[in-house]
């Protein structure tokens, strides 16, 4: 019984070739849109998440109203203040910011204060050569700019008009954000990036950690400029997390929405033309449910081959962005995550039903002796 | 002799268009078990409406239909009492045009529990080779001419063994060689098997094949005669 059902389904999909076809490529349209956004999305705020929420980092201070970590600023008076807190174990300060190389290619620079008390924290290896000295003009360049650019430890590059400064070595990381940037020390940073005396953000350690909330509380009283918040509720706080995750949910929805409206049109206009032949299959004693059921499964097979071909296409493009805007490949995913696949797949079961039962259950409602008169 | 009654129906109403089209009034007849009986009339007459009605395609505006005794209302459901005691033959073949004529005709058995899938492919080879189909089994229905149409179609009316045929016009489109044929089939069926078949048809070669013959007229039985 199956298989003449599935033999039916299937060969009505081929009896419209020209309609299933733009009916399965909408539907890959709007799931690799889905799929990619949704992965760029997660990889963002996984990525940032990763970056704040680290052990060993109990507060992270930015100052006050700053959307994102680049346009927030502390002065060195206040790190110097917060430093010197006797709560205070370690505070390490970043800055980050854009810098082009010559060929007008975007990299980002991220300053740090202590890499070795934080390199652990953000997933960076040295894989050759050295660290920086504070003391020299000197950068580590992560291995696929390396790659990209046909760098070679000893190269120089010109970051900031004085002087150029030193490849000493390179590393990698498991974050892809920080494959796309090259870091030296703050003071160096800072200089390339034209703002002295200024950081982005602070990382403190506590001597004792449960003294965090009455650490975080005397930070944002005494300081009006700044915004301190325990690091594991750091990344719910930023407006570009909060904010990718808005969109997350937008996409999904506005798929369901369209994906299912695609569909609906279909089967209406598959419904209207079959009438006769739901007629006859009703006449000869097939059930409501089965003539619901042979619509179900047309509709998920034009969904699910929709949803996997834009899966597919959603692999290419990720494919396609990293190689031709290299720029902001950080923000993209290493690959697409299965999950996000099983989500995809999950959407266009889901919409395929829905799709499907509404137009046939309103078709098998007519007369037979109707619908077989109509026809 | 009421036990030998098939069908039974009492007092039969049909109209359309609010009322305005009165295409069924007042039939009361019965059809006895091993019998073909003609249906006649001019078009329009309400033949194919009346069929429609004791083939559950349709539902009357008053009046009862019994088979076997039992009002049709009263069965569990009516799709399933077409499935288990019908077998209808259309004027038009009405074949699903993305079938096989094989898979057509196995389509009419697929909730007949009685039957396991391999019996029903076989069963379905069988009545299409009794069709003079059985170089045709695997072609689609839309690739072949209009009377291997309406004998697959046939095929596939009988596939569940009926109790009961309802025929409208199943020789309306087809020459007269493969009408002979597709009569000659439905007669030896009735005859083996017991069924009845009441067959809808303005053509008198159809009426030589019957038992008897029903003659209606505006929507009324005007005459139930024996033939022969």
């Amino acid at each position: 019984m199956f298989k003449i059902c599935v033999y039916y389904a299937f060969r009505n999909i081929i009896r419209t070739p020209l309609r299933s076809f733009f009916t399965i490529f909408s539907v890959a349209m709007i799931i690799s849109m889905y799929t990619l956004l949704t992965a760029v999305a997660n990889s963002f705020t996984d990525q940032l998440t990763s970056v704040i929420n680290q052990e060993g980092v109990d507060i992270i201070i930015q100052s006050k109203f700053s959307a994102t970590p680049i346009s927030s600023s502390i002065s060195q008076g206040l790190v110097e203040e917060i430093k010197s807190d006797s709560f205070v174990n370690s505070c390490v300060g970043v800055i980050l910011g854009k810098k082009r190389f010559k060929d007008r290619s975007i990299v980002y620079l991220f300053g740090i204060s202590n890499f070795s008390q934080i390199s652990g924290k953000l997933g960076l290896t040295l894989s050759e050569g050295r660290l920086f000295e504070n003391a020299k003009c000197e950068i580590l360049v992560a291995e696929m700019i390396m790659k990209n650019k046909k760098f070679k430890i000893g190269d120089t590059v010109s970051l900031s008009e004085k002087e150029p400064f030193k490849i000493v070595g390179t590393y990698n990381s498991w974050i892809s954000f920080f494959n796309s940037s090259i870091i030296s020390n703050l003071d160096n940073a800072r200089k390339i990036l034209g703002k002295p005396n200024k950081t982005n953000m602070l990382f403190v350690s506590l001597k004792d950690p449960r003294k965090t909330k009455e650490m975080i509380d005397k930070i944002n009283n005494k300081h009006d400029t700044l915004f301190a918040v325990k690091s594991s509720e750091f990344s719910n706080t930023l407006g570009t997390v909060k904010n990718m995750f808005y969109l997350s949910d937008l996409i999904a929805v506005i798929t369901l929405f369209v994906a299912s409206a695609i569909l609906i049109n279909t089967f209406l206009m598959a419904v209207y033309e079959r009438t006769k032949e739901i007629g006859i299959l009703n006449a000869i004693g097939w059930s409501r449910g089965m003539i619901v059921y042979i619509f179900v499964v047309e509709s998920l097979f034009l969904a699910l081959i929709g949803g996997l071909l834009g899966f597919l296409i959603s692999l290419g493009m990720l494919s396609y962005i990293k190689t031709a805007f290299a720029n902001i490949s950080f923000y993209l995913p290493e690959s697409l995550d299965f999950s996000i696949f099983g989500y995809s797949m999950l959407m266009c079961i889901i919409v395929g039903m829905i799709s499907a039962i509404f137009p046939a259950l309103y078709a098998t409602k007519i007369v037979i002796a109707k619908a077989l008169k109509d026809a | 002799m009421h036990d030998q009654n098939i069908i039974e129906l009492k007092s039969l109403y049909k109209s359309y268009d609010n009322g305005l089209v009165s295409a069924v009034q007042g039939v009361s007849f019965s059809l006895k078990k091993g019998k073909i009986y003609a249906l006649m009339g001019s078009s329009g007459c309400g033949k194919s409406t009346l069929l429609n009605l004791i083939g559950t395609l349709d539902e009357p505006d008053s009046g009862e239909i019994l088979y076997e005794g039992k009002s049709i209302n009263t069965f569990e459901s009516q799709t399933r009492f077409r499935r288990e005691f019908l077998g209808f033959v259309f004027q038009f073949h009405h074949l699903i045009p993305v079938l096989t004529l094989c898979e057509n005709v196995e389509s009419a058995m697929l909730f007949n529990k009685k039957i396991d899938s391999k019996q029903r492919q076989s069963r379905a080879k069988e009545l299409l080779s009794q069709m003079g189909l059985e170089t045709k089994i695997n072609a689609m229905a839309t690739n072949i001419s209009g009377g291997e149409r309406q004998r697959a179609a046939i095929a596939r009316s009988l596939a569940n063994d009926p109790k009961l045929i309802l025929a409208d016009e199943p020789t309306g489109n087809v020459d007269t060689k493969t009408s002979e044929m597709i009569l000659q089939k439905l007669q030896q069926f009735v005859q083996k098997r017991q069924s009845t078949m009441l067959i809808a048809t303005h053509d008198p070669q159809v009426g030589s094949f019957a038992d008897a013959i029903i003659q209606m007229q505006d929507g009324k039985i005007i005459s139930i005669e024996n033939s022969g």
